[in-house]
Order: structure tokens, then C-alpha cells, then sequence
């Protein structure tokens, strides 16, 4: 029986037989196969469009500006484009499946530290673009960001995001103290707030902030993850030994138990709830209690006036602190590359890229020499340390390359699980830094097998 | 050669076959020169359900597309190195072996097991315990079936946020409730590091997926109890059973090929749980709550070491075949109510 054209039943539907269903399906399921097999979208989806995926930025603004140069760009160039937004903690694994998949977008923002080095043979060498960017505006401030495993540029260094002190410039007052200039005045300091009921705050957890400030901590007393190299091991020493009795006893003596639990939103909201004193953090925390209008608790007083960034503490071996350096790239899998590295090279251009930068108010830092010391940082008293603060901001990885075993290391969250064993007592700071060499060791030997 | 003529003799003796066999000697080839059209031999040939193969084909598709396919490209990449977008090559059992010396992974089995048996028995025992009242439930009924359905149908990750919200580590409403709410507060508890300490955390996350999980239960197991013929209960009230004979003798021997079936999905379910573990710790604090799905994840995707990934999440699939297999015959045999 055909498929009847007539209304049944008096409601309009057409009844549909048996075998005009298997037809349908078997033809759907033909045409779905052949697109597959022969990697090609049909005629009608086969529009020119340059497509850029980054994460989703934590000043908004900036990205809406990106999205103004895109959707610009695009209309002088006479193409469609398409801007995607996926939040941070899951760009990588969209990145890994469209390097699996070798489909997806045309320029890609390249949110971990060793992506460029990880996706080496995935991402265009951009050396060229590099070179004129940095030329005309004042050199790299960082000349190993955005390098991949080949020692060429796979990626423009984007930006960076500092970590310096968040403190509460009120509670300093209350008991008497300056701003703190050392890990040894953050721990007294933190040691008295914590009895006045304010605690400092860093994560020991499975979280990005976690991550870079122990490394800061790490490095600040002369202890390091690798050598220069970036392939030899180097964290069991002395000095690292230290650096972990040191955190230890900042947990003890200037920290609540909460910290063993925390997420990259955690400090924020423990300084803007005005229970914690300090914070490590981008100037996010800071914004986002000032676009709150967050209180002092029983108080009128808005937070943030009393909120003000001082630089990375000094340790026995300096000052040290790890920043998380975005770089944008290009996919070798994309038939758009040379409409792309218009793109960026139009995005770079000084009067653009500053454009997108003072959307960031600032949180965006800059690889290019010439911004360094931007009008923007001036904008607030807030944001004295951003012109100075490169000089001691580290990529992970430091002092070697941020490699892939490096980001490897970073995910695994080594460096904060075994500071919360020392700290927790589960461990000695002997045997915790033994147990994150080993766990190092066998990274860095399967990526180098590998 | 016998065998062969025997042979011919049968298909040929096959009435409205339409197909003669060929004459010459040691043939098998067949005449076709009398044959009905291809079309309509094809559907003898198949039988008279030509149009289930029809039917069930897009779906034969879909599923080698989604789950053959996939299953065999984890398998072939936990059998060969390179990272994600690399060329791979076979390297045998070298990542099952790598895993194993992997302390972290060692961890992460000992933290799967104890999370999903006890997730899974308390799911049982309280799954079980909800669907006799709602069995019981005779005003307001369709509101309570409806309602313990909610934190099954409502999306994981939204509703684990909620929880990782009430457990916060700062400000988690629990702690809060310990402090200030009367009588609570004069028990002295708290405040507890709920995701800070590593068997709290894992005891948290499990209690999580048994509140995700015990709608599943709860409606299957009711769905088993309806299915029990009454007479059976106004057989043993005769006889005099009471309350706790009739659910001992009855209601659980009867209901078994049910829960079997539910406590092998839930099992499987449970195993592969992602989203709980990922939103609450991330496998913190020290590693303490990493299951396979969240530690493949972070070794296959994060680390783009993607054979490695494989290896992890395919670890346990033998043994869980073997139960599947197990428990699938234990329910074949016990489908009937042997009335």
C-alpha cells in the first residue's frame, strides 16, 4: 500500500505506510552514511565562514569587543563569521575533539599554558605574525609563550592573568600592620587575622589557583619542578623541602580546613563575603565584588574600596609568581588559514588589540612591550602592581619551556595534592616532595617516550 | 558427494522455492532461469520478517555509529600510543600496564568500588523501602509518584551544583543548619570540611548518586511489586502469614529478577558516574574522590594522552561483562512467577 495523500480520520494527517517509512529511513540513513563516509556537507551547508572558539572570558566586555573586530572584520573581508564561547574549564576537551575530529573552528584562543607545545603539529607556525606584531610594538615581554615543541610560535601570546595579593587594607589597619612585602610577614599577618575571625586563603585542591600560587610559593624559596631544560626533574631539593614546611605551616597557623575543598571561585567569594583577609587572585575578585556593590558585613561600606593588590611576596630566592598566559592560534585543519592570519594580524594591530584590552578594564595583561605600562593600569590605584609584575611572573613550567609534560603535571594537580599531605600531616614535606617526584619522574618520562 | 545430492534433493523439494537445481552433475549451482524476480526472492530468503529487518535497520545503524563504533575506537586506542590528532600506533597492553603501577589509578579503583557499592546498596535498601509506600499511598498518590521521580529526571549537573552549594566548603547550608538551628545547634556537630575530607568527600559524592539514582529504584521496584498477582497475598492471609512473613516469603522472591535487573543497571550507571564527581571535587581532595570516568577524563581529554584515557575507562569493562552475563542468566531463569 502507497502512502495515502488523503486526510484521515478529519484531522489533516497523512497516513503514512510501512514502506514509505522504510524509504524515508533508509534514505535518511544513506545520506547521513555518505556525508560521513565521504567527509563532505551537503551544497547548502557549504558557506564560507571563519569561525573563532575561545573561553568564556571573566570580564565580558572583552569579549564583546573580539566579537566587534570579528563581526568587522568579517564585513570588510566579505565573509560570514562566527564567534563561540565555551567556559574555561571546557575548552580543552572541545580543542581535543576537534583535533580528533579535525573539523571545528578556523582560530582557536589557546587557554592552557602548553597548547602551543601540545598541538604542535595540530596549529599553524605563526612565526611571521609573531615577529611583525612584536616588532612594531615593542617586543614580547615572555619569548617562550606560544612556542610549540618545535621551538616555532603555533600561537600569538594572547595575554596574561597575574596573581597578585588580594588584602583587605581595613582589617591591615585594625591590627596594626603594613602591607605585606614577604611569605614570612603573610604568615604572621595571616596568623593574627585568622584570630580576629579572617583567615588567609589558598587553595590546597584540584583547582587552577591551587596550581599557580603553590608554585609561586615553590619558586619563591628557591625550589622549581624542572631544570632549565624542562625535561630533568629537579623538585626534590632542598629548598623545595622548605617551601612545602612553609605551607604547612601557613595552613596551620593562618588558614581554615575549607581551603582543602576549594574551586577557582572560592577565594573570590570568601574575600568579597568579607570573611578572608588575603587572597591570590587576578584583579577578577576585585571587579566582580565592585560590579556586585558586595558589602562589608554590617556594614554600607562597599568592599571593594577597602580591597587593594599588592605584588607577589618575596621569598629566600625572591620574588616569584606563576601567571596563566593565553595564547590564539590557528588549526592546520582549517581551510581558512590564510583568511585567519588576516584576522589576527588585523586583531594585533595596535589601535585593536589596545581596544580589546581596555575592554578587559585591565584584567587582560599584555606580552607586547608598548602595553606594559598602559594608560588602563593607571585608571585605578588598584592596579599599581600591573606594569611591574611581569618581571616576576612565571608560565608554568619555569624555569624550563611550559611543555606538555609540564601541563600534565598541572592537571594531575600534583604540587597542590602533595602540599595538602604535608600540610594535613598524612605526609612529611620530605615525603610529599618525594612522592611528587616520583609521580613528575613518570610524566615526564612517558611524554618523553611518547 | 552423498551429502551434496541430499542436499539438492532438499532445497529442491522445497515447495514454491521457484529454483531448480541444476542437473549437471557436482553442481550446486542453482537455475535461475524460472526464478520469480530478485525482489520477491530475497524476501523468501529472508524469511517473512523481511520488514522487521526494515524496521530495526536505522536503529542497527545508530547503534553502530554510537556504540559499536566508539567501543571499538577505545579499544584500539588503548592499545596504541600517540596523543589526541597523532598518528597511533599498536603497542599491545603497554598502557594497562602503565595504569597499574599508577598509584592515582590504584586510588581511583578503591574509590569506585567503595563508592559504587555503597551508593548501589543503599539505593537497594531505600529504593526498595520507597516503593512499598508508595505501593501503601492512597491519597495524593499520582502527586508522590510523580514527585520522587524529580531528582532522576532533573539534569545531574544542575542538581549537583545545588549540592555542591548545600556542601560548600565555605558557606555550606548544613554546617550553617548545625550551628543555628534549633535543636540541631545544641548537639554540639560541625562545622564538617564535607568536600575538604577525603572519605567525607567521597561518602558525600556517593550519597549524591544514591539521591540521583533512588527514583530508578524506587519506580522499578514499584513497577515489580504491581506485577505480583494479589492472590498470592490473600493465599498467605489465610493461612495466616503476617506482614513480614508475606514480604519475606513473597514479595522479595518475587520482586529479585526485578531487582536484579535494576541493581545491574545501577551498577553499571554507577561505575561510569562523570558529572557528580566533576562538579563537586574534581577528584580532590587528594585524588580521594577520582572515579574511572573522571580520571580517564582528565588523562585522555586534559592530558590529551588519550590511549591512557581509554585504558582507564575500559579497565573494568571484562569484569563487568562477566557480571552482565552472570546476572542476565540469573534473571532469565527467575522471569517466571511459577504459578
Amino acid at each position: 500500500m502507497e502512502a495515502s495523500s488523503s486526510p484521515k480520520d478529519g484531522l489533516g494527517e497523512t497516513a503514512l505506510s510501512r514502506r514509505t517509512f522504510l524509504r524515508s529511513s533508509l534514505a535518511a540513513s544513506a545520506g547521513l552514511t555518505g556525508i560521513l563516509l565521504t567527509n563532505t556537507p551537503p551544497a547548502f551547508a557549504q558557506e564560507r565562514e571563519l569561525k573563532l572558539l575561545t573561553f568564556a572570558h571573566f570580564v565580558p566586555a572583552s569579549d564583546d569587543e573580539l566579537r566587534r573586530q570579528l563581526e568587522e572584520f568579517g564585513k570588510q573581508a566579505g565573509v560570514k563569521v562566527r564567534m563561540d564561547q565555551v567556559a574555561h574549564l571546557q575548552l580543552p576537551a572541545v580543542l581535543a575533539s576537534e583535533v580528533q575530529g579535525q573539523k571545528g573552528h578556523d582560530i582557536i584562543g589557546l587557554s592552557r599554558f602548553a597548547m602551543p607545545n601540545l598541538y604542535a603539529k595540530q596549529l599553524v607556525k605563526l612565526d611571521d605574525l609573531v615577529e611583525k606584531i612584536s616588532r612594531e610594538a615593542g617586543g614580547l615581554v615572555n619569548k617562550e609563550v606560544g612556542k610549540g615543541s618545535d621551538g616555532q610560535y603555533r600561537g600569538i601570546p594572547w595575554f596574561y592573568v597575574s596573581f597578585p595579593i588580594a588584602v583587605r587594607t581595613d582589617l591591615l589597619a585594625e591590627i596594626g600592620e603594613e602591607l605585606p612585602d614577604t611569605w614570612e610577614d603573610v604568615r604572621r599577618i595571616g596568623q593574627k587575622l585568622k584570630k580576629t575571625g579572617h583567615p588567609l586563603g589558598i587553595a590546597y585542591s584540584h583547582c587552577e589557583d591551587s596550581n599557580h600560587t603553590l608554585r609561586g610559593i615553590i619558586w619563591s624559596f628557591g625550589g622549581k619542578e624542572v631544570a632549565k631544560d624542562g625535561k630533568t626533574v629537579a623538585i626534590n631539593s632542598k629548598e623545595t623541602v622548605e617551601a612545602y614546611k612553609f605551607m604547612k605551616a601557613l595552613y596551620e597557623d593562618a588558614m581554615d580546613a575549607d581551603i582543602m575543598a576549594w574551586d577557582d571561585r572560592n577565594n573570590n567569594v570568601c574575600l568579597n563575603s568579607g570573611k578572608c583577609s588575603m587572597i591570590f587572585n587576578p584583579i577578577s575578585a576585585y571587579i566582580s565584588a565592585r560590579n556586585d556593590k558586595a558589602l562589608i558585613p554590617g556594614t554600607e561600606k562597599p568592599i571593594h574600596l577597602v580591597i587593594n593588590h599588592v605584588l607577589p611576596p618575596k621569598g629566600p630566592a625572591g620574588r616569584h609568581m606563576s601567571a596563566s598566559p593565553t595564547s590564539v592560534g590557528i588549526w592546520e585543519f582549517s581551510p581558512m588559514k590564510d583568511l585567519a592570519k588576516e584576522f589576527l594580524a588585523y586583531h594585533f594591530k595596535k589601535e585593536n588589540y589596545e581596544k580589546h584590552l581596555m575592554a578587559s578594564e585591565g584584567y587582560n595583561q599584555s606580552f607586547l612591550g608598548d602595553f606594559t605600562f598602559h594608560p588602563v593600569y593607571a585608571t585605578s590605584l588598584k592596579y599599581y602592581f600591573h606594569p611591574y609584575i611581569a618581571s616576576f611572573s612565571h608560565a608554568p613550567g619555569w624555569p624550563g619551556s611550559p611543555t606538555a609534560a609540564a601541563e600534565v603535571v598541572w592537571d594531575k594537580f600534583i604540587i597542590p595534592d602533595t602540599v595538602a599531605a604535608c600540610a594535613t600531616g598524612k605526609q612529611t614535606a620530605e615525603q610529599a616532595v618525594q612522592a611528587a617526584e616520583q609521580e613528575m619522574k613518570r610524566v615526564y618520562q612517558r611524554l618523553a617516550e611518547g | 558427494m552423498a551429502a551434496l545430492r541430499n542436499a539438492q534433493a532438499y532445497i529442491g523439494s522445497i515447495k514454491g522455492y521457484g529454483m531448480a537445481i541444476s542437473e549437471a552433475p557436482n553442481s550446486i549451482l542453482l537455475d535461475v532461469s524460472t526464478a520469480e524476480p530478485i525482489g520477491r526472492r530475497w524476501r523468501r530468503a529472508l524469511g517473512p520478517d523481511l520488514d522487521g529487518y526494515g524496521f530495526v535497520l536505522p536503529a542497527v545503524i545508530i547503534m553502530t555509529a554510537l556504540i559499536v563504533y566508539p567501543f571499538f575506537l577505545a579499544l584500539w586506542f588503548s592499545l596504541s600510543d600517540g596523543m589526541i590528532g597523532e598518528t597511533r600506533h599498536w603497542i599491545g597492553l603497554k598502557n594497562f600496564a602503565y595504569i597499574l603501577q599508577d598509584h592515582i589509578f590504584l586510588q581511583t579503583i578503591r574509590n569506585t568500588i567503595i563508592f559504587a557499592v555503597s551508593s548501589v546498596i543503599l539505593k537497594s535498601v531505600f529504593g526498595l523501602a520507597l516503593a512499598l509506600l508508595l505501593q501503601r499511598a492512597t491519597r495524593w498518590k499520582r502527586f508522590f509518584r510523580g514527585s520522587v521521580l524529580i531528582p532522576f529526571v532533573a539534569p545531574t549537573a544542575l542538581t549537583t551544583l545545588g549540592w555542591w552549594l548545600i556542601f560548600d566548603p565555605t558557606y555550606s547550608h548544613i554546617n550553617w543548619a548545625l550551628k543555628h538551628i534549633w535543636p540541631l545547634n545544641l548537639l554540639g556537630l560541625g562545622p564538617y570540611q564535607w568536600l575538604g575530607q577525603e572519605y567525607l568527600a567521597l561518602a558525600v559524592c556517593a550519597f549524591v548518586n544514591f539521591w540521583r539514582g533512588l527514583p530508578f529504584f524506587a519506580v522499578t521496584i514499584f513497577a515489580g511489586l504491581v506485577a505480583i498477582p494479589a492472590q498470592i497475598y490473600e493465599a498467605a492471609e489465610t493461612d495466616g502469614a503476617s506482614a513480614w512473613r508475606k514480604f519475606w516469603h513473597i514479595t522479595l522472591p518475587l520482586l529479585r529478577p526485578v531487582l536484579a535487573v535494576v541493581t545491574l543497571f545501577s551498577t553499571i550507571f554507577t561505575l561510569g558516574d562523570f558529572n557528580i564527581v566533576y562538579v563537586l571535587t574534581r577528584g580532590g581532595p587528594m585524588n580521594s574522590t577520582h572515579l574511572f570516568a573522571t580520571y580517564s577524563f582528565t588523562e585522555g581529554i586534559l592530558n590529551h594522552d588519550i590511549g591512557l584515557g581509554a585504558a582507564i575507562a575500559l579497565f573494568l569493562f571484562p569484569l563487568l561483562f562477566v557480571i552482565v552475563i552472570l546476572q542476565l542468566r540469573m534473571v532469565r531463569k527467575e522471569t517466571s512467577y511459577g504459578l
